[in-house]
């Protein structure tokens, strides 16, 4: 039993020092790439380049902003759904960078398997806080539509202290 | 059994899709064009080559009581090294197919191989083995991605830069035509599929029957 146990938790630690280094070598690159499926992303969004070296983390343009992107987390069915959002004169869109809801059933949030998301584009901020949930995916919706209302509270406050 | 008849029947007789039907979720989920097909295929190589040539060489220190846990163990670390380095290196893919690259420690075909063959046999038969069922993985993903892409969008190797990068993105070979978009959905796949399985068995069964001992199936 001793002798199980102790092979248990040898191969654990070894399991476990090779993740950590895989870890190390691949964040940078994880990074990078996420980075710039955001930027692509906030791009398309915008209908242009981001100016050079802008990046879509917490971006914004000009003192006074006439538009803004946050890099935002939602606590989803499954596990974390990244947002990347985007204000416009009180309008707010969003895209879903990373997520893990169930498949056929809460990846209707991803703009790439269903169009919820795009027809959303552009809805004025009080609108997004009482959208309708996607039945068999309350949860998910309910995600979405916090971390709209938290998005939202963001951005005004952002706007509403600009020049003040 | 020499090496050679080792690989062959882990590929082919003992095919872990077609003659065994292990590994379907992801293999229909999966095999809707041919890079989505070779991408998870490579990342289940690297599992079951990675996981059951290590079980191979700690055969002897992993004691019967503790074997599943270590299976396990090793299998998943593999499953989630393979995971990071595809979003790492091959993000465009990563996103297409990364649940079921996750869900590769769940597989039958890699814990049955490790159960029944590396945990009992030496490292080079292992390693043959497991390279046999991984090859034999990759065929039966790579035939019905083909085909399904074929059927679906009348391309070949569309979204190549996903997997190979961007000097990739010209080897999409268009053939014009598209004649079941269904083969592209669910449905679609269990047709091809079992279409494709019928047509295995038929060829298989056509061969004379081997005399090979099945001292290490499944």
């Amino acid at each position: 039993m001793i002798r199980a146990l102790t092979t248990v938790v040898v191969i654990g630690a070894a399991c476990a020092g090779l993740l950590v280094a895989t870890d190390a070598l691949t964040r940078p690159d994880i990074e990078y790439a996420r980075q710039a499926r955001a930027r692509a992303l906030a791009e398309a969004l915008l209908g242009r380049a981001l100016p050079e070296g802008m990046n879509p983390d917490a971006a914004q343009f000009g003192d006074c902003p006439a538009w803004l992107f946050r890099r935002h987390e939602a606590n989803g069915y499954a596990g974390p759904i990244d947002l990347l959002a985007f204000y416009r004169s009180g309008t707010l869109s969003l895209r879903v960078t990373a997520h893990r809801e169930t498949p056929g059933i809460g990846d209707f949030i991803d703009h790439a398997r269903s169009s919820w998301i795009p027809e959303l584009d552009g809805l004025p901020v009080k609108e997004w806080r009482s959208l309708d949930t996607v039945s068999g995916a309350t949860i998910t919706s309910d995600a979405m539509r916090h971390a709209a209302d938290e998005l939202a509270g963001i951005f005004e406050r952002e706007v509403s202290s600009c020049g003040s | 059994m020499v090496p050679d008849s080792t690989f062959a029947s882990a590929a082919i007789a003992r095919n872990p899709a077609w003659a065994q039907l292990l590994g379907l979720c992801p293999l229909l989920a999966v095999s809707n064009s041919v890079v989505n097909a070779l991408g998870l295929a490579a990342a289940s190589a690297f599992v079951v080559i990675g996981s059951n040539t290590l079980i191979s060489v700690l055969r002897r220190q992993i004691p019967d009581m503790a074997r599943l846990p270590c299976f396990v163990l090793i299998i998943a670390t593999f499953t989630t090294v393979a995971t990071l380095l595809l979003e790492a290196y091959a993000y465009g893919l990563y996103e297409k197919i990364a649940l079921f690259v996750q869900i590769i420690v769940t597989n039958c075909m890699i814990l049955g191989r490790a159960e029944a063959f590396a945990s009992r046999q030496p490292v080079g038969r292992s390693l043959l083995d497991a390279a046999g069922t991984a090859a034999g993985f990759a065929l039966a993903l790579v035939t019905l991605g083909a085909v399904r892409e074929v059927l679906a969008h009348g391309t070949l190797l569309r979204d190549a830069e996903h997997l190979f990068g961007t000097h990739a993105a010209g080897w999409q070979i268009s053939l014009g035509f598209e004649v079941l978009p269904l083969a592209a959905l669910a449905p679609g796949a269990f047709i091809v599929a079992g279409l494709l399985l019928a047509l295995g068995n038929r060829l298989l069964r056509a061969r004379p029957a081997t005399t090979t001992p099945d001292t290490d199936a499944t």
